[in-house]
């Protein structure tokens, strides 16, 4: 475990050398702002582009304060958010892969697991700690707006919306020990997870197995303090996922002939 | 036992055999060099030593043992070590030692040790990006000494280097070999004779030669007379003769003749001189240096 | 065409302390960027190019910078 630690160490220098640890949390407090001030001030906002023609009065739907929180999972973090996640992760494999060091560390005491593993959980750090402050201004914000909310509910569907983060992110850094390109990773990553977020709509017993139907989850949990049926089911079924991407990475990582310097 | 044991080693890479069943071993405390043009596959072979490339046969073995119980003793500089740009030279040796299970304490002053042996200790802190093409070879170096490694492998150590770096690190290497088993590759006879007792050769994925210096010399070694006279290429084509005459070298005004047989030789030279009414300025019976018997193997 | 810029001084002060952040945010992410860009060595041509982004592709500006400008050593 002493390697973990040393390759942790490694992970966060490199997000603070790269700026990382700086621009990750500000793009989520943007996001975690833009969602509240835009549907408080929606009335102005239309009022000002001057769309209306005088004397027409529309009714625009009045927002609680849950229904911007949850909006601001769905609206922002699942949208740009998730673009963002993913233009995060796309090198944090490929890059290591493709320049020869993975090859090198692994003629050190160093095991694919534990860089695998560092990669995973340095990312999923970060990822925690931007989607969390981002939505503390969201809250912050919602609750100066509107009016304040229940932190606990808010928290428990923050914490089943991390869990689909987390499947953002294995899958993204699966893709990065497959293929030997970052865009490629971008690429496919946002497809594949957007086509499984369009399918949430459409309901069906699918969504159980669906992790992005997790969002679905959350904002439940906001708005209404319960959870929707089969929500452990889906945790289990995602968190399942992200352990046999883990798998997969390594096994393939494991047989291939890594380039060298 | 050795330290380290190589046998029957073979590589493909498709249908291109790139490594053709190799056998050589190194002994506690020797220095041997690799030598070989480019594309011999001394790259390939270290790979494998260092189990980054799977052989497609053969067996390598440490101290009886394979790659994956003998990690901790081998230190690895590859032929273009390209580390993080943006750590610290120090941080990269605070890394490298760390995954290889040195504790804090001893590691710190043993950085410190390192980087003053390879004269880094000024550059420290300085982000490797930054650094010239000399100071990365010399941090690479660094970085396969930390862990005190019983066998050194390089790939290439000077020949990205100019003369004053790579005089630098032949003196460097010249030092770590007193301590330390070494195995390195060039493709630059001259480092090999300077630094190593042992010399593999390589040409095409053979080993043409595997053995002490000086050994390779007399074994090898074939008579050469040297005649010098002007206008070498409108005589030199007539002492062809299959029976007598092994090859003709033409150097400048100066002609190289391997013979089989040096009595027979003399005299049929001599006669040919003769013969030519040839003005010759130079005859002389030399022996081949090690320089003149590897571009000879390797042609 | 009529466009309804009806909207008072007062009440552009009361968005103020909210837009603040984001401001601040934004100005944030710029200038680490253009202190980071400007520190490098590079030609003189393409700092220009990444400081015309940095600049003025609002947020995403300088992080297409952190992400695919600053990989060119
Ligand atoms: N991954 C690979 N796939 C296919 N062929 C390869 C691969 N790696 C090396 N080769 C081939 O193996 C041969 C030996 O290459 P190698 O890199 O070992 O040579 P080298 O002796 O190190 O040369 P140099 O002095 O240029 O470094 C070359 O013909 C090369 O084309
Ligand atoms: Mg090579």
């Amino acid at each position: 475990m002493d390697h973990l630690f040393v390759l942790l160490k490694k992970e966060w220098l490199e997000a603070r050398r790269s700026y990382k640890l700086l621009w990750f949390p500000v793009v989520f407090m943007f996001l975690g702002i833009i969602q509240p001030l835009s549907s408080y001030y929606l009335p102005q906002i239309l009022q000002i582009a001057g769309g209306l023609p005088e004397g027409i009065e529309i009714t625009l739907p009045k927002f609680t304060a849950e229904d911007v929180l949850a909006s601001t999972l769905t609206n922002q973090f699942d949208q740009l958010g998730l673009i963002i996640i993913v233009i995060g992760m796309m090198g944090i494999v490929v890059s290591e892969k493709n320049n020869g060091m993975l090859a090198f560390i692994l003629t050190r005491n160093t095991r694919l697991g534990e860089y695998l593993l560092s990669k995973w959980i340095g990312q999923a750090a970060i990822v925690a700690g931007s989607v969390a402050i981002g939505f503390l201004m969201a809250i912050f914000y919602t609750s100066y707006l509107f009016k304040a909310v229940s932190l606990a509910r808010v928290a428990a569907g923050l914490g089943v919306y991390y869990i689909w983060c987390l499947f953002i992110l294995t899958f993204a850094l699966m893709l990065g020990a497959l293929l030997s390109r970052s865009s490629a990773v971008a690429v496919l990553s946002i497809f594949v997870l957007i086509l499984l977020k369009a399918t949430t709509p459409l309901g069906a017993g699918f969504q159980i197995l669906n992790p992005a139907y997790l969002t679905n989850h959350a904002v439940n949990i906001m708005i209404s303090g319960n959870a929707l049926p089969h929500l452990l089911t889906t945790v289990t079924i995602t968190l399942f996922l992200n352990v046999l991407f883990m798998f997969l990475s390594k096994y393939y990582l494991k047989r291939k002939e890594l380039p060298s310097m | 036992m050795n330290i380290l044991q190589v046998s029957h080693l073979q590589k493909n890479y498709g249908d291109h055999e790139v490594i053709k069943n190799i056998d050589f071993q190194i002994d506690y405390g020797e220095c041997v060099a690799l030598l070989g043009p480019n594309g011999a596959g001394k790259t390939t072979i270290i790979k494998m030593l260092l189990d980054i490339t799977k052989p497609t046969g053969g067996q390598i073995l440490f101290e009886g043992e394979c790659h994956d119980q003998k990690r901790q003793f081998i230190g690895y500089l590859p032929q273009h070590p390209t580390f993080y740009s943006w750590m610290t030279g120090k941080e990269l040796l605070v890394f490298m030692g760390g995954l290889s299970n040195i504790d804090k304490e001893s590691l710190e002053q043993r950085i410190n040790e390192i980087l003053d042996l390879v004269g880094l200790s000024n550059a420290e802190n300085k982000q490797i990006g930054t650094y010239s093409g000399g100071m990365k070879q010399r941090l690479g170096i660094a970085q396969a000494l930390i862990h005190q490694p019983k066998l050194l492998i390089m790939d290439e150590p000077v020949s990205a280097l100019d003369p004053i770096g790579r005089r630098d690190m032949l003196e460097l290497l010249k030092f770590i070999k007193q301590k330390s088993t070494i195995l390195f590759s060039t493709h630059i006879l001259h480092d090999a004779e300077e630094l190593c007792d042992k010399i593999l050769i390589l040409n095409q994925g053979k080993l043409l030669v595997n053995g002490y210096i000086n050994q390779v010399i007399n074994q090898n070694q074939q008579p050469v007379f040297i005649i010098q006279a002007p206008r070498v290429n409108e005589w030199a084509p007539q002492l062809v003769n299959e029976d007598i005459v092994e090859s003709i070298v033409q150097t400048g005004s100066i002609a190289k003749v391997h013979v089989k047989n040096i009595e027979q030789g003399r005299t049929w030279l001599l006669d040919n001189i003769y013969r030519l009414k040839l003005p010759i300025q130079k005859f002389e019976l030399v022996q081949e240096s090690l320089e003149e018997i590897f571009l000879r193997m390797v042609k | 065409m009529h466009y309804g810029y009806e909207i008072g001084i007062e009440k552009l002060g009361n968005w103020l302390p909210l837009l603040l952040p984001i401001l601040i945010l934004q100005l944030i992410l710029i200038s680490v960027a253009l202190w980071d860009l400007l520190k490098r060595e590079l030609s003189n041509e393409y700092k220009w190019l990444w400081i015309a982004i940095i600049v003025f592709v609002s947020i995403f500006g300088p992080i297409l910078y952190f992400t695919v400008g600053r990989r060119r050593r």
